[in-house]
This record gives structure tokens, C-alpha cells and sequence, in this order.
């Protein structure tokens, strides 16, 4: 609390003489823009432009070692402010290259934010559920319980409905490209493709990409980040996501999956039909690029119903 | 990259060359186009030399967009996409063929973006004259025209008018339904500066 108190005296006295260093620079600069009234000082004798201007630069030069003096004085004494036992990280004598501690005030700052914000946006959806699944929902005790039995599937099963959705439609081809997690990529026509990330046979992950845009990283890693570079598959990664909320029913995972499929086998005429509503086939140059969710008919995004 | 048109914008009678543009880049700058620097495609053609009958052209082109490549192009449409050192080349072989005089074309302008589609509106010029103005739309999330044709020529009444249709894309005759490749852009360039030079030599040029 006292080295509060003397912070903010310092403080203050430094902003008075950040005032005192100010008018007499402007003082400065308007002698030597105006030049000097000729006058006589105490012993009569005449004063001359030089020696009124080492008047005026001893006068900046004083209030500036002051001010200097000041601003050490404030800096060590923050210095001592500290959070508990992170107060040893700011004794690294050598702060300037390793700034470990204001880092970590930082991050410490950012922590409490993002706490802050999870407990209000639990408050606001535990006001707002939906009922999206039968039987769980509710209270989130219950539906951790009951979710890891829904997850034992077996590899077989991915299998079979990886195969049996291949069969169902023509225009997707589905590929198993990794085995834990499972992750399947989808081409849907010679539109697009989808990266699925499965858990069980629940969709935990949609991407959409181009056709012809990479799968692989450069290192040849399996690339599950990276959004297309286009704005249309950008826009249905969005609703893809969307749809697999949508479609999401943990009891019946392969209903879900198949539902889901048959919504994303709607884009494989994309570029070539029209909005239902408009009739159009671009609007914000951009293609049809949502689907009801029932009927799986194509609106541009602000024609939906 | 994607699908591309390449179609002429006709120079009315009333207007200058580049006015013609200017009517063209305030309607992009209207819907709301960003500007995404220059373009430029050119072509030089080489003719054999007269002992060698029938007469053979190779025209040599140039597409900023793949600035460190050169397109090598026949009478019969074969392409060689190659090395830009590819002209060094060409000149060595200057007892077979020549540089056909005054034959250098090209169209330069701005290019646009909007949204998943790249827009470029170019100038075109035979040697010093102004000839008229060539237009670009490549739609770059499709590769394939036959699934996305409709859509562009939507696309381009909305800047061209609404009375504007492109000719029949030269691609869409082919049964097969491959992937656009860049060659096919530089084909429809190389189509269109043809007909600049027929009409070249019976209009006069237009300033
Ligand atoms: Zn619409």
C-alpha cells in the first residue's frame, strides 16, 4: 500500500515536471523563432542571444535529469509489485531478454478472461438448451455417463457403413484415410470433398474442400485444419457443421451418419442448379449453398425459408 | 485454377478503347470488385521459312499468371508448356522459322476479384495500336465447364448486361468431360488475338 501511495506521488511530481520540461522547450524554440527583445540584466549590462539560449537549454537539461530521476525511481518500484511466487520470475536480472514475467501476468490476465467467459456462455446455454437427442440432454451428468458405451464401435462396423453408403449413393466416394481417430474423406461428384472426423460413428469434425485441393500436408501429414482457400467451400464447411448438429442423434448413430450423408450428396450438382427461391444461380457471387434440411433443396443463404 | 472465358467486349462506335473499359471497371467497382494487380498475355508467331511449304506458324505465348512459363503453340493446337528460356530456343532455329513481322499481340490490363471469381479486363494491342478490349472470368472453385457454364455466363451478364451472351465456350464441345488446364485459357486467348489480326488488316484501327 505505501509503495502504492509513493508510486502515485512520483507519479504526479513526474507529470508536473513532463510540464515544466514542455514550456520551457516551447520557450526555447519561440526565442530563437522571434529572437530576443534586447534587455538588461540586474548588472546592466546588455543580454545577448547566446547567452539566453544556454539560459534556456540549462533550464530543459534540469527539468529533463529530473524527469530521468523520476522515471527510475517509478520503475523500480513496479518491478517489486508482484503475484505471488511468480514475483521470483521477475528476479531474472536480465528481464529485458526473457520477458517470462510480464508474459506471464499476461497470460494469467487472458486465463481469467476466458474463465469468465465459459461460466457466462454455460449460464446462458444451460438457460437455452435443446432437446436435440432423445433420452440425453438434460442434465450434462447423464449424458456424460451414458456417452463412451455409445463409442465402443467397432472398426468392422465403420467398415460396413462406410460400404453400405457407397452402395447407397452414386455420386459419393468414401475412403477410409486414417484408423484412430477415425477419419473419412468423401467426394461427392467431382465437386468437392469431405473430411470427416468420426467418433464412434458420430460426426465430431467437417471440413469441405475443393475437389482438387490437397488432403496432405507438405510433410505428407494428413492436413484436418487448413479451410478451403474458396469462399464457397468456406461457406459450407459452416453449414456442414451445421447439419451434422443437426442430424445428430446418439442412439441411433447410423441413422445419423446416412442423414447427414444424404444432406451432403445434395452438392454434388452445386455449380449447376439454381436457388429454389430466385431461380438464380449466383447471388453474393456465390452458388446455392444451403440446403433444407428436410427436403435437401438448394437456396442461396439468404434465400432460405 | 479454375474455369476460364475469355470473350470480347465490343468497342461501339461512339466510344474510344479505353472508354470502353472505364464502362466496365465502374460497373466491377459498383458490385463491389477489389482490384488485385496487373495481367498480361501476349503471343509472338514465328512462320517457316518460305522453302518449307505449306507455310507452318508456331505462336510463342506468355500468361502472367504463370510468369516462369512459356506456351508453345501449333497450327493444330498441340501445346508445349515449357521453360520461359524456351524463346532462346526459338531464336537458334531462326533457319526454320522467323518472327513474322508486326505480329506481336497482347492484352493488358487490371485484374479483379470478387468473391471465387477473378475477373481481368485487358487492352488489346497489335504492336503500338489499340485494338479493342478482351475480357477474362475464371471461376476458380470448378474445374470442370460443363458443371459450372451456366453459372458464368450468369455471372458475366451481371457486369456485361443482361443482353450479353458468350459465344459457345470452345471446351464445351468436347464430349469428354476433363479438368480446365491452363493451356485451355492461353487456346482462347490465341483464338481471339486471330481474329483481332483477320479483321486487323480490313478495318481501320480504332484509337
Ligand atoms: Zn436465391
Amino acid at each position: 500500500m505505501a509503495t502504492a501511495l509513493e508510486n502515485a506521488n512520483l507519479l504526479s511530481r513526474a507529470i508536473l515536471t513532463t510540464q515544466k520540461l514542455r514550456i520551457s522547450v516551447s520557450k526555447t524554440f519561440n526565442h530563437m523563432k522571434d529572437g530576443i527583445k534586447v534587455s538588461q540584466d540586474e548588472h546592466g549590462a546588455p543580454k545577448s542571444f547566446a547567452s539566453q539560449l544556454q539560459e534556456d537549454l540549462f533550464l530543459i537539461n534540469e527539468s529533463f535529469i529530473e524527469l530521468e530521476k523520476l522515471t527510475m525511481a517509478v520503475r523500480r518500484q513496479r518491478e517489486a509489485e508482484t503475484i505471488g511466487n511468480t514475483g521470483a520470475l521477475s528476479m531474472d536480472p536480465v528481464t529485458d531478454k526473457t520477458p517470462l514475467y510480464p508474459k506471464a501476468l499476461e497470460t494469467y490476465k487472458w486465463a481469467t478472461r476466458l474463465r469468465e467467459h465459459s461460466a457466462h456462455s454455460q449460464a446462458f446455454l444451460n438457460n437455452s438448451s435443446i432437446k436435440r437427442s432423445s433420452g440425453s440432454g438434460g442434465s450434462p451428468a447423464k449424458r456424460r455417463k451414458t456417452a463412451p458405451t455409445n463409442l465402443n464401435i467397432s472398426t468392422q462396423a465403420v467398415d460396413n457403413l462406410v460400404m453400405n453408403v457407397n452402395r447407397q449413393f452414386h455420386d459419393v466416394k468414401i475412403t477410409k484415410i486414417q484408423l484412430n481417430p477415425t477419419v473419412l474423406q468423401v467426394y461427392v461428384s467431382r465437386t468437392l470433398q469431405a473430411i470427416i472426423v468420426l467418433r464412434g460413428l458420430l460426426i465430431e469434425r467437417v471440413l469441405i474442400r475443393a475437389h482438387h485441393e490437397n488432403t496432405l500436408n507438405d510433410d505428407g501429414t494428413l492436413d484436418l485444419w487448413t479451410a478451403s482457400k474458396y469462399e464457397v467451400f468456406q461457406k459450407i464447411t459452416e453449414h456442414a457443421t451445421a447439419a451434422s448438429l443437426r442430424y445428430y442423434l446418439p442412439t441411433m448413430q447410423d441413422l445419423s451418419f446416412r442423414s447427414f450423408m444424404h444432406w451432403l450428396n445434395s452438392f454434388s450438382k452445386l455449380f449447376s442448379t439454381p436457388c429454389r427461391l430466385c431461380g438464380k444461380y449466383i447471388k453474393d457471387n456465390l452458388p446455392p449453398t444451403w440446403r433444407c434440411f428436410r427436403t435437401v433443396e438448394p437456396y442461396h443463404e439468404c434465400c432460405r425459408p | 485454377m479454375g474455369v476460364t472465358c475469355v470473350t470480347q467486349w465490343p468497342v461501339t462506335e461512339n466510344r474510344t478503347v479505353p472508354q470502353a473499359v472505364e464502362v466496365l471497371t465502374k460497373r466491377l467497382d459498383a458490385l463491389g470488385a477489389s482490384k488485385s494487380g496487373n495481367f498480361g498475355v501476349d503471343c509472338e508467331t514465328y512462320q517457316s521459312v518460305p522453302t518449307n511449304v505449306p507455310l507452318k506458324y508456331i505462336h510463342v505465348m506468355h500468361n502472367k499468371e504463370q510468369p516462369y512459363t512459356c506456351y508453345a503453340v501449333t497450327d493444330n493446337r498441340t501445346c508445349l508448356v515449357c521453360e520461359n528460356s524456351f524463346e532462346a530456343i526459338m531464336h537458334r532455329l531462326n533457319g526454320f522459322y522467323v518472327p513474322k513481322k508486326t505480329a506481336r499481340i497482347e492484352s493488358k490490363g487490371t485484374r479483379y476479384e470478387m468473391g471465387d471469381f477473378i475477373i481481368k479486363i485487358g487492352i488489346v494491342s497489335l504492336g503500338p495500336h489499340a485494338r479493342g478490349v478482351l475480357v477474362e472470368v475464371e471461376y476458380t472453385p470448378c474445374v470442370i465447364i460443363q458443371d459450372c457454364w451456366p453459372l458464368m455466363v450468369e455471372f458475366m451478364q451481371g457486369f456485361m448486361g443482361a443482353q450479353y451472351t458468350p459465344n459457345t465456350h470452345p471446351m464445351l464441345a468436347n464430349k469428354q468431360e476433363v479438368p480446365f488446364n491452363a493451356e485451355d485459357t492461353v487456346f482462347q486467348y490465341l483464338e481471339q488475338f486471330e481474329n483481332f489480326v483477320k479483321r486487323g488488316s480490313s478495318t481501320a484501327t480504332v484509337r
